[in-house]
């Protein structure tokens, strides 16, 4: 019962019906299994198998991305079971990600941004052509441990500087 | 004074971005894109069709099926306006006008250096145009001799887009700012300039290559103003367009420029497969040029897993798609070759050969070149590539799709391997010399290897384009 429940969550969270995943996450917390158990056993495997079929080339951007929301939720779920000390011990990391201003190259920027949610980061995506300003109010905002700001142009590359710059001088 | 027609038409167009059916784009990207590309391809019986023992397709049959769900995909997308969030979509009788009266040529350039852009249908024996080169970045101080000597031969590069800066007057360019409105002027002034030098002042301008945002086309485009020139005006990925778009377009048919819009097609994006990016492809080629009013697109399938388009799956998918278009419409298409290997290495020019060879026998009517080491490295860039690139691409004009594709499957297990890894190759300053506009004696001796071994494979590469 459990191996199977885990298993349909896995398989929910690859296909990401973000709701049938988080209703079968609610049905193993009543049947008493552990949140950690749940997280790790049901939550790693679907992200395994999404992962590989998107290197398999039999998955694409949009799977990536829904299979990145439904992770989301059913993270969100299981640390409302927990408190603050365990859901600290737990989580991986919270980004804020973006394209710096100007770029609008978002492709490689939402694999990426995918990609950490799929493996359990909670990510705070900006959008394209962030300006500096933007990137430290929103981490400030959600107490990010991570600002992952990118661009492909040249004449956006600055702007990664000066979030360093703003961050050190704001102290 | 009455308005432009073509200036009405966008007008319309961009109407519809403030009425048209609500959308938010994360909607667009995962949801209406891959779905209706999905159905599209069940119901047309096109899944799975990708081919990988003959990547440059030889079946018309097919590329007819893919025209018509691609056709039908057009009228039911539309292009998503990201700024409102809204949907400008098109009916049956808008794009059957389009087609209709679509002119038969572009005529790029003035006086000595005119040129004249054709539809071409896949075989076709009229040549097509080049224009060089990407928006590679360089050093400020080699631009002239660079952009010198990409367009140094006539027979070679037909029209100039150039390499980009992101320093002006030694300053740093910071996008979207001032510092890029400047850069968009002084761009303008250089390549001026290097037209002047190599005695070719007529050649066609393809707008600012270092136009990040529309500031740095605002800035530069007057200075370009006239009926030989081109604006170009790229929209994100997957059938989506901006404001920035809207401005560009509209700055340019101000100034009487040729519209050159584009958008390109992702294998593993939000089209999914090789044969929902073919899909996406033909709709955005239908598209542009009724909603942005293009008077050609530049569009593309890229491969997002190789980070360009010389393997396998991109070269089929760019095959069927342009193949569909060029047989069903009078459409002129830019079809962009992305390389990934870098200047002096072989792998360079065997992809370029591949791409250019394909889009060529294809139905392309132009291309711009080079990408590079996927332009993205300050100075990796030569005027030998972009000869290459003109002597592949043009002297393809008449092969066969057949004898492409048997090239095509001897030459890409040569380089096959190594495209998840590419050699980045070397910068300019390293493997070509810009006071002779020669390359070096390593990067020359690369170059007749690949040759030969080309023109032994069957590739018409012995006709002389060097005067
Ligand atoms: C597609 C494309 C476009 C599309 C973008 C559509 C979209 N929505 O994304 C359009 C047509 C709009 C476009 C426009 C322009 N482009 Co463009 N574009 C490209 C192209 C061909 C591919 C980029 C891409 O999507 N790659 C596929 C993805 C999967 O790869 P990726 O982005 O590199 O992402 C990977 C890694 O970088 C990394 N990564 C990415 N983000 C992050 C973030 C974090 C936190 C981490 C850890 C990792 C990471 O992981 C990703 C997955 O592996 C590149 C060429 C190239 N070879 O890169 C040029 C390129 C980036 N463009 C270029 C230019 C010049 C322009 C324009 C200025 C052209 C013009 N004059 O209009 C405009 C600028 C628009 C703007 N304001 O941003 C140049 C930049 C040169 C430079 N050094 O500055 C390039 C390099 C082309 C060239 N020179 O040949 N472009």
């Amino acid at each position: 019962m459990k191996e199977a429940l885990l298993e349909k969550l896995s398989n929910f969270i690859a296909e990401g019906d973000a709701e049938e995943a988080v209703k079968v996450v609610e049905e193993a917390l009543a049947a008493g299994i552990p949140p950690l158990e749940i997280l790790d056993k049901g939550g790693t495997r679907g992200m395994d198998i999404v992962n590989e079929r998107y290197d398999n080339g039999e998955a694409f951007l949009p799977e990536l991305v829904v299979a990145g929301d439904a992770m989301t939720e059913v993270v969100q779920k299981i640390f409302s079971q927990m408190d603050e000390a365990e859901t600290a011990a737990n989580k991986i990391g919270t980004v804020v990600i973006g394209q710096a201003e100007g770029d609008v190259h978002d492709i490689g920027k939402n694999i990426v941004a995918a990609l950490l949610a799929v493996n359990g980061f909670e990510v705070h995506d900006l959008g394209i052509d962030v300006p500096v300003k933007k990137f430290i109010e929103k981490a400030e905002e959600v107490n990010a441990d991570i600002i992952a700001c990118s661009t492909l142009l040249t004449t956006s590359m600055p702007y990664l500087e000066d979030v360093v710059q703003l961050l050190k001088d704001i102290g | 004074m009455s308005m432009n027609l073509k200036v009405q038409k966008l007008l319309n167009n961009l109407d519809k971005a403030y009425t048209g059916p609500v959308c938010s784009v994360k909607d667009w990207d995962i949801k209406i894109i891959p779905q209706t590309i999905m159905s599209k391809l069940k119901e047309h019986g096109l899944t799975k069709t990708y081919d990988p023992e003959n990547p440059i397709n030889t079946d018309d049959e097919l590329a007819d099926r893919f025209f018509k769900a691609g056709y039908e995909l057009a009228l039911e997308l539309g292009l998503l306006c990201e700024d409102t969030e809204r949907i400008i979509k098109v009916d049956e009788k808008e794009l059957q006008e389009c087609m209709r009266d679509y002119q038969r040529e572009n005529i790029l350039g003035s006086g000595q250096d005119q040129v004249v852009m054709k539809p071409r249908k896949p075989e076709d024996p009229y040549p097509p145009l080049l224009a060089a080169s990407l928006g590679i970045v360089c050093s400020e101080e080699i631009y002239l001799p660079l952009v010198e000597g990409i367009i140094r031969y006539k027979k070679l590069v037909d029209v100039l887009h150039g390499p980009t800066l992101a320093t002006v007057y030694g300053r740093t360019v910071r996008s979207g700012t001032p510092y890029e409105t400047l850069m968009g002027r002084y761009e303008s002034q250089l390549k001026k300039e290097a037209l002047w030098r190599a005695g070719r002042e007529g050649m066609a301008c393809t707008g600012v290559a270092g136009a990040v945002t529309e500031y740095g086309h605002l800035a530069g485009a007057p200075a370009l103003a006239g009926p030989g020139n081109v604006t170009m005006s790229l929209c994100p990925v997957e059938l989506k367009c901006t404001f920035s778009n809207f401005h560009r377009i509209m700055q340019g048919l101000n100034y009487g420029h040729k519209i050159r819009a584009g958008g390109f097609s992702y294998i593993g994006g939000y089209a999914g497969p090789p044969e929902g990016a073919v899909l996406a492809n033909i709709a955005t080629d239908l598209l542009i040029p009724t909603i942005l009013q293009s008077d050609y697109t530049s569009s593309y399938v890229y491969d997002i897993q190789l980070f360009g388009n010389c393997g396998r799956k991109a070269l089929w998918a760019n095959s069927v798609a342009i193949q569909a278009v060029s047989r069903n419409t009078r459409f002129m298409r830019n079809k962009i070759v992305n390389e990934t290997a870098g200047p002096c290495t072989e792998m360079f020019l065997y992809e370029a050969a591949m791409g250019l060879m394909n889009h060529c026998v294809s139905g392309a009517s132009k291309t711009t070149q080079p990408r590079s080491a996927g332009g993205r490295y300050t100075d990796y860039i030569t005027p030998m590539e972009a000869w290459w690139c003109g002597e592949v691409f043009k002297s393809c004009a008449g092969m066969t799709r057949k004898t492409a594709n048997e090239i095509a499957k001897k030459i890409l297990p040569k380089y096959e391997d190594q495209l998840k890894n590419p050699p980045k190759g070397k910068p300019v300053q390293e493997c070509f010399d810009l006071k002779a506009q020669r390359p070096s004696p390593e990067y020359q001796a690369i170059y007749e290897k690949v040759r030969s071994e080309l023109i032994e494979l069957g590739m018409p590469l012995d006709k002389v384009y060097y005067e």
